[in-house]
């Protein structure tokens, strides 16, 4: 989930995930140069643990934490959009983060992701 | 039963995470010597049968046999602070209405009205009378009939014998307990050792800082067993793993005949042994800053420091104590390390789970909801001390009711425990789904031998107590 670059701020973003509702602001949480292609980062925003997944020129953003038994899913595959937990095998669209196989029926929770100047900026709801 | 003529392997370590009993005999101050004593008790080991868990029958026995004969954890005695107040305790479909009738006196009343059996106590509430809201029948804080609408109408009701039926109370470190059984030998032979060891945490002097009934798709007993072992720390909470020693965990079980308690004592600071013998004490002491000083929003956070002469433990447990006196005007400076930073809980049959010390200082109380065998309702208090310096006793936390489908993140006042509660949380109702689906063969639970004799004993006492 990428958003033009020259966009900022919620109001302008038109990808900022399944629910815009509530327009959470964009933060820089991370360096795209930290975040080599196929590679994850796990960080802190508040008390929230977002998961950084680089695949190609796309950065997804999501929360470090699988819907079905509330596990880190740092480390899970990653693959034609669908990360796959590594602990009980549930699988999540990237995108719009519903779930793609029947573990669960719980949404993984998607963050919608500016890139702008080398830097990774994540809107947390 | 094959397999348990073997030895038993008392808990896991590594290099850089002994077992809770060596942690605590290098802390920096000798810990009171209920919490050096070790138990005794070894269980027969008989596979409980997983029926036991949704069976109506066996839910029906129970009511009758172990609910209608025991001493139960009700509630806490600054839950109804003045004269007048009182609270409802429900286990499965009997009710009781706790009343604080006298400064230091309480009583427990069958909570149904002796007209048309109106329950009498819906929540915490006060008053000078129990009022019954269909037809007003009303009686005395003592329990003695006062009023009779239409008095003339009834001419069969003696005053005498329409008195509100007892159970009998007794209260210790400020819990309050109640057994229906009238002739029940006092509540202190049923404390076991629990008086003893809580001497000098003094329960009496805490308040609920916080107070959470979760209603949980799951038998009580499911709920209750999946918090008596720290075995599921590395599949349930992995993510604690860095500074949790699960499989160091220490357990002890004492058991007189009268009174059934067991304990376990898991290590803060440390890494899992899973983690191995090179995992990062590093990391598990400033892992374990973090997640403390989280209930300390805007307090700076220390790190390990490497070149210190107390451990990472002490460490932590040093800088608790320095923001916990600041903060409670309270000394805590001769508390060991242990009591500041482990999580230490007790188990007292048949419902009810103190923690002990300033590292987790929950209270758990399960029980039956209703008369379904598939639900329950987990209660979860967070006790703090009562600030010293002459400061007023804090009131009680009001209870938040979380329901079936809801989860413990929707109560910020428990900030990072929601996940842990959450994770535990998750299991459970698939718990009881699946054990309902096993084969005939192997429809019986299958325990470890050191982490899991808490379920153990629990089901011994269970099967005693239903004369099974």
């Amino acid at each position: 989930m990428q958003s033009p670059a020259g966009k900022s701020g919620p109001d302008s973003a038109p990808d900022s995930g399944p629910d815009s509702s509530s327009k959470p602001a964009f933060v820089g949480i991370a360096k795209l140069a930290d975040l080599p292609e196929g590679q994850q980062l796990s960080v802190y925003v508040g008390l929230k643990k977002v998961l950084l997944c680089r695949a190609g020129d796309r950065v997804f953003a999501m929360r470090d934490m699988c819907p079905h038994a509330l596990q880190p899913l740092l480390g899970s595959k990653v693959e034609n959009g669908v990360i796959k937990c590594q602990k009980h095998g549930a699988t999540f669209d990237l995108v719009s983060g519903r779930p793609t196989n029947g573990v669960t029926n719980a949404a993984l929770e998607i963050y919608a992701v500016n890139l702008r100047d080398e830097s990774i900026a994540v809107a947390v709801r | 039963m094959a397999g348990d003529e073997l030895a038993v392997v008392r808990g896991f370590s590594s290099k850089a995470s002994p077992l809770a009993s060596e942690l605590i005999k290098g802390d920096t101050r000798t810990a009171p010597p209920g919490l050096l004593a070790t138990g005794s008790y070894v269980s027969p080991g008989k596979k409980v049968p997983l029926s036991r868990y949704y069976d109506r029958a066996f839910a029906k026995l129970e009511q009758e046999k172990l609910w209608k004969k025991v001493w139960q954890f009700a509630c806490r005695e600054e839950d109804i602070p003045a004269v007048g107040d009182r609270i409802p305790y429900t286990v499965g479909e009997t009710s009781f209405m706790i009343v604080r009738t006298g400064a230091s006196e309480f009583r427990a009343f069958y909570n149904a009205c002796l007209h048309r059996g109106t329950r009498l106590c819906d929540g915490l509430s006060s008053g000078e009378s129990v009022r019954c809201p269909f037809h007003a029948w009303e009686w005395n804080l003592d329990g003695s009939l006062k009023n009779i609408p239409s008095r003339w109408d009834f001419p069969q009701v003696k005053t005498s014998e329409y008195s509100l039926p007892e159970a009998k109370v007794g209260t210790w470190g400020g819990f309050i307990f109640i057994n229906p059984d009238l002739n029940a030998a006092p509540l202190s032979a049923s404390l076991g050792i629990l008086a003893e060891h809580f001497k000098t945490f003094e329960p009496e002097q805490r308040f609920t800082a916080f107070h959470i009934s979760k209603k949980v798709r799951a038998n009580w007993k499911v709920v209750l067993e999946a918090f008596l072992e720290s075995y599921h720390v590395v599949e349930t909470h992995s993510d604690a793993l860095s500074f949790t020693g699960d499989a160091s965990t220490q357990y002890d079980i004492w058991d007189d005949g009268k009174g059934h308690i067991s304990r376990l004592i898991t290590p803060s600071a440390v890494p899992s042994p899973h983690l191995g013998d090179e995992a990062s004490i590093a990391n598990a002491v400033n892992a374990t800053f973090q997640a403390f000083a989280l209930a300390m929003p805007g307090v700076p956070v220390p790190t390990f420091d490497a070149s210190s002469q107390l451990s990472g433990r002490a460490q932590v447990a040093e800088w608790r104590r320095q923001m916990m006196g600041v903060g409670l005007a309270r000394d805590f400076s001769s508390v060991p390390d242990a009591s500041m930073i482990d999580s230490i809980q007790y188990f007292m049959f048949p419902n009810f789970c103190p923690w002990y010390g300033e590292g987790l200082p929950l209270v758990y109380q399960f029980l039956p909801y209703g008369d379904d065998p598939n639900e329950s309702v987990m209660n979860v208090r967070l006790t703090a001390p009562v600030p010293g310096g002459g400061a007023p006793r804090p009131p009680s936390a009001p209870i938040r009711h979380i329901g079936f489908d809801e989860a413990f993140n929707t109560a910020p006042e428990i900030g990072l425990l929601s996940i842990i509660f959450d994770q535990d949380m998750s299991n459970l109702p698939r718990i009881q789904a699946g054990l309902k689906a096993a084969e005939e063969g192997r429809a019986v639970t299958t325990l470890g031998r050191y982490q899991e004799q808490r379920i153990r004993h629990f089901h011994d006492v269970l099967s005693a107590t239903l004369g099974l």
